[in-house]
């Protein structure tokens, strides 16, 4: 058995530990006793492990309590860096950063159709992991779909974070229930011209533009339905008062009357700011759309053990210690931003959120928007429709 | 009259050059992700967080051993290159000031992303090392032509007179060329630290998981803003303006000392 | 014996070949690949150079060429007046002032664009809040606009026009000038005839600096220009990036190197520093 799954039960095991979480002497105290138990369980030749644990990882598994959590249990050290987008990171480990990284989060796809493929992520033993997914909400009952490779034989990591993400609107302008019965017409509305935001997460514009043009975006494309991607493509483009890559630009936008509603948006972009009392901003799934009668898009963040030559058994553990529920709390408010987690079907960790925690993720319709959402798939035809995107950009302005 | 003239436009312009520096201070001084300025609280507490979190102090060593190692390096490579740019008549010189320059065409995020592919094919793991050799790559040619330009138009009989008064070679350089380079090496030590202290796109790609300041920056700003992130900013332009105005005193203190 | 100029330039010659060969080596045999393809081992092909020149990336090039033109001469204008005041008038004040405008530098640049980007914001914005606070006054904004962009840019890179320029600017002989003054020369006659031909490698090499580093920029466009128009880095990063199409990305580069190898390189080699510094 390795060490440090050993030591991380030792701690978890410490009676003194509930307790005395918040007192940062105690912490000290028991990561040196657990350090000290290392070094008496293990003489000699064991410091293999002593490279650190290395994250490329979204911003909430970046905060520095749920680092201290992992550090306190198992006494491995670990470093991150914040990704920005899938596809720099993926770029990243292709251009051969898998030799830096242990662990890596992205959205379902990037996962399956792109690291997995390209021999970047490495699969998980199912019989250590799968056992996760029962403590998760039923829609992720194992073997969950988009958290194995596509012929349904390796698990490639451990969902966490979850929400739809469509677009976001100021309700003192458009009510909610308007927006959801519009759904993505609003921005077919050339009242609204010039008057919305487009937070450029490229991938997902593709699929909304997809839906925007009756389109759906999981099924193959004939050459009509390409064509009328095209039209709206060039014409949502054009319309956007603004395009850019960070949302709080977006939210700024919204609040300053700039523009009055913007895509892609969701919980991701807005809870911090309805958290902080802002009511100018509501994330809308819309009631239906072309994708099998529905709008949404519901994503699911797959945390994965990065491909690393020289592999950190510390990857696993970590894998398994964000799921805990004490881990899953701090990821779903990492560094003061609101995210639903899976493990929410647990009664005990829904009961640690405050009520207005839970109004500024909207969870009253939670799972109305989930029900209203598609899951975020593979978009065929993905190449012809962003070089038709990307083309629009170009000739904008 | 023109006196006045001369010290309105230089304040107008210091001042414009200060305006999204006294805006990033402003914005650390709010509690709100989302400024509405004038803020209705004022507050150090990002501060507060700044100074205890460990991840500040880490950003801050790792961008200094880059900034640091890149300027002593780029300023010897860079001075030498600039004799050879500009102070000699040389066979080859129209090649070399020609391949010199093409570095700093290169847009910086496929430098970075291809000098990322070039380290892993020769098996060097990319650190806060390997970050250093990508901002030479790019600041040793700007080191170079800024230096060069005080050899432009220098006058090489100085050089000669020494020499027939019996100087060596070495006395020559150290004793004539240097203190006419001076200023220059000065003006490229400082680009060379400036330009890898506040580097992004080289950073993004080459330094693996030593993030260095302006990638941390970046990436919070992106996912997840919040006044820590001008807090940091501050603290990172009073450190290295601290270093900087250090390096500037020890200059001039080893200058009246000779 | 080789000439010094050739050992003094050795050994940039041998970190430039150690450590930039490979790099542009593997960017110009990546741009033969197939498109979408991560093997280097495939059959070359000029596919990606038909692409990005059938494929609209005219006008983001466009784009960036003006921006770099604008942004060059915009900086040339402050920035020779403020060197000649800072070298010939300041006294001992220049040390000062040239500290006080390389100091904003250490910011990162993304941070200073925030910055700019939260003083123009409209409405909670430094400048829209503090005119509404004080004088009731309600303004537009340039921000998410194309001279919002440009107003960026020129913020950026004045450092680097004003730097090389001092140091050019140090280069003109005092006495020159009165001389030239003395024989019934006028202050234009003495701008053209002395003072910008001896000062011509600061002002080249800053040109060079501020024209190259404007070709290459995004952030400004993306930060404050809210996309308003697309540069040739952001086509090239999206090739990069959502597009997973490295080949791509890598024939743009290898085309944009040589566009501004061709619009720079023959202004550097035309100007004679040595004819016009000394004669």
């Amino acid at each position: 058995m390795n060490h440090d799954a050993k030591l991380r039960q030792l701690a978890a095991r410490n009676p003194l530990r509930q307790n005395l979480q918040h007192s940062a002497s105690r912490r000290r105290f028991l990561a040196g006793l657990a350090a000290g138990t290392a070094a008496a369980a293990l003489p000699m030749g064991a410091s293999a492990q002593t490279r650190t644990l290395s994250l490329l990882t979204w911003d909430a598994y970046a905060d520095p309590r749920l680092l201290d959590l992992w550090r306190t249990q198992t006494g491995v050290d670990v470093r991150y860096e914040i990704h920005i987008s899938n596809p720099s990171s993926v770029n990243r480990l292709r251009a051969g950063e898998t030799s830096v990284w242990d662990f890596i989060n992205v959205n379902n796809p990037w996962a399956r159709n792109v690291m997995w493929p390209a021999g970047l992520i490495r699969d998980l033993p199912r019989d250590r992991f799968e056992p996760l997914y029962a403590q998760m909400k039923p829609k992720f009952a194992a073997p969950y779909k988009w958290a194995m490779s596509e012929d349904g034989n390796h698990l490639l990591g451990v969902v966490q974070r979850y929400e739809t993400f469509d677009f976001v609107v100021n309700p003192n302008v458009i009510s909610p229930d308007l927006a959801k019965d519009e759904g993505w017409d609003l921005f077919n509305n050339p009242d609204f011209a010039g008057r919305y935001g487009i937070l450029a997460y490229e991938d997902w514009n593709v699929m909304d533009i997809c839906m925007g043009a009756g389109v759906h975006p999981f099924r193959v494309k004939t050459d009509e339905e390409v064509a009328k991607f095209e039209e709206t493509a060039n014409r949502w483009i054009q319309n956007a008062a603004f395009i850019t890559t960070d949302f709080v630009q977006l939210n700024q936008g919204i609040l300053n009357g700039e523009i009055d509603l913007y895509f892609t948006g969701g919980t991701y972009t807005t809870a911090a700011a309805r958290l902080e009392g802002i009511t100018d901003l509501y994330a809308i799934t819309p009631n239906s759309g072309p994708a099998d009668g529905k709008g949404g898009i519901n994503w699911i963040e797959l945390n994965s053990a990065v491909n690393n030559p020289d592999f950190l058994e510390a990857a696993f553990d970590w894998l398994e210690f964000i799921a805990t529920p004490d881990a899953a709390e701090l990821v779903a408010r990492g560094n003061g931003n609101l995210q639903p987690v899976s493990q929410m079907a647990q009664p005990e960790l829904m009961s640690r959120f405050s009520a207005e925690e839970l109004a500024a993720i909207q969870w009253d319709e939670f799972d109305e928007r989930i029900a209203n959402a598609v899951e975020f798939d593979i978009v065929p035809d993905y190449d012809r429709l962003y070089d038709i995107y990307s083309a629009a950009m170009r000739a904008r302005g | 009259m023109t006196r006045l003239v001369m010290t309105l436009w230089v304040g107008a312009l210091v001042t414009l050059l200060y305006v999204p520096i006294v805006s990033v201070v402003l914005a650390s001084l709010a509690n709100t992700r989302y400024m509405r300025f004038p803020h209705k609280d004022w507050t150090t507490s990002a501060y507060a967080e700044a100074i205890a979190s460990h991840t500040t102090w880490q950003i801050h060593i790792i961008s200094l051993n880059i900034a640091l190692s890149v300027s002593v390096l780029a300023v010897i490579l860079g001075t030498l290159g600039a004799m050879a740019f500009a102070r000699y008549d040389w066979r080859g010189q129209g090649w070399f000031r020609r391949i010199l320059v093409l570095p700093i065409f290169f847009p910086q995020p496929v430098l970075g992303l291809a000098l990322l592919l070039s380290f892993t094919a020769a098996g060097i793991p990319p650190s806060w090392k390997t970050a250093v050799i990508a901002h030479l790559v790019w600041i040793v040619p700007i080191v170079t032509l800024v230096v060069s330009i005080r050899l432009f138009g220098y006058d090489v009989a100085q050089e000669e007179a020494a020499s027939d008064l019996g100087a060596t070679r070495w006395q020559v350089f150290k004793e004539v060329t240097l203190p006419q380079l001076a200023p220059g090496i000065v003006s490229g030590g400082l680009f060379a630290f400036l330009l890898s202290w506040a580097n992004l796109p080289l950073s993004a790609f080459t330094s693996g998981a030593d993030t260095p300041l302006p990638v941390w920056l970046f990436t919070r700003t992106a996912t997840n803003y919040s006044p820590l992130v001008p807090a940091v900013s501050v603290i990172g332009t009073v450190v290295s303006a601290g270093i900087v105005l250090l390096a500037i005193a020890a200059l001039a203190l080893i200058r009246r000392r000779t | 014996m080789r000439s010094p100029g050739f050992w003094f330039a050795a050994p940039v010659i041998a970190f430039l070949t150690l450590a930039f060969a490979l790099p542009i080596g593997i960017v110009a045999w990546t741009s033969l690949m197939p498109p979408r393809t991560f093997d280097l081992s495939l059959p070359p092909t000029i596919a990606n150079y038909t692409a990005a020149i059938t494929e609209g990336y005219g006008r983001p090039l466009m784009w960036s060429v003006i921006g770099a033109t604008f942004t060059t001469l915009v900086t040339m204008l402050l920035a020779w007046p403020t060197a000649v005041i800072l070298h010939r008038h300041a006294g001992r004040w220049a040390i000062v002032v040239a500290i006080l405008i390389a100091l904003p530098v250490f910011i990162s640049e993304s941070v200073r664009l925030f910055g700019l980007s939260v003083f123009l914001m409209p409405r909670g914005g430094i400048l829209a809040g503090s005119l509404q606070a004080v004088f009731g006054l309600q303004i537009g904004s340039i921000q998410n606009s194309w001279p919002g962009a440009l107003l960026g840019m020129v913020y950026i890179h004045f450092p680097f026009m004003l730097f090389p320029l001092i140091l050019g600017i140090s280069l003109i002989p005092k006495d020159r000038i009165e001389a030239a003054r003395d024989l019934g020369a006028n202050r234009w006659q003495v701008l053209c005839e002395v003072e910008l031909p001896l000062a011509a490698p600061g002002l080249a090499i800053g040109a060079l600096l501020t024209f190259v580093l404007c070709l290459g920029a995004n952030a400004e466009a993306a930060i404050l220009g809210g996309r308003a128009v697309t540069v040739i880095t952001a086509a090239i990063e999206q090739r990069f990036g959502y597009a997973q199409d490295w080949p791509a990305g890598s024939a743009l580069t290898v085309m944009v190197i040589a566009i501004t190898a061709a619009i720079v390189l023959p202004v550097l080699a035309r100007l004679d520093f040595d004819r016009l510094t000394k004669r």
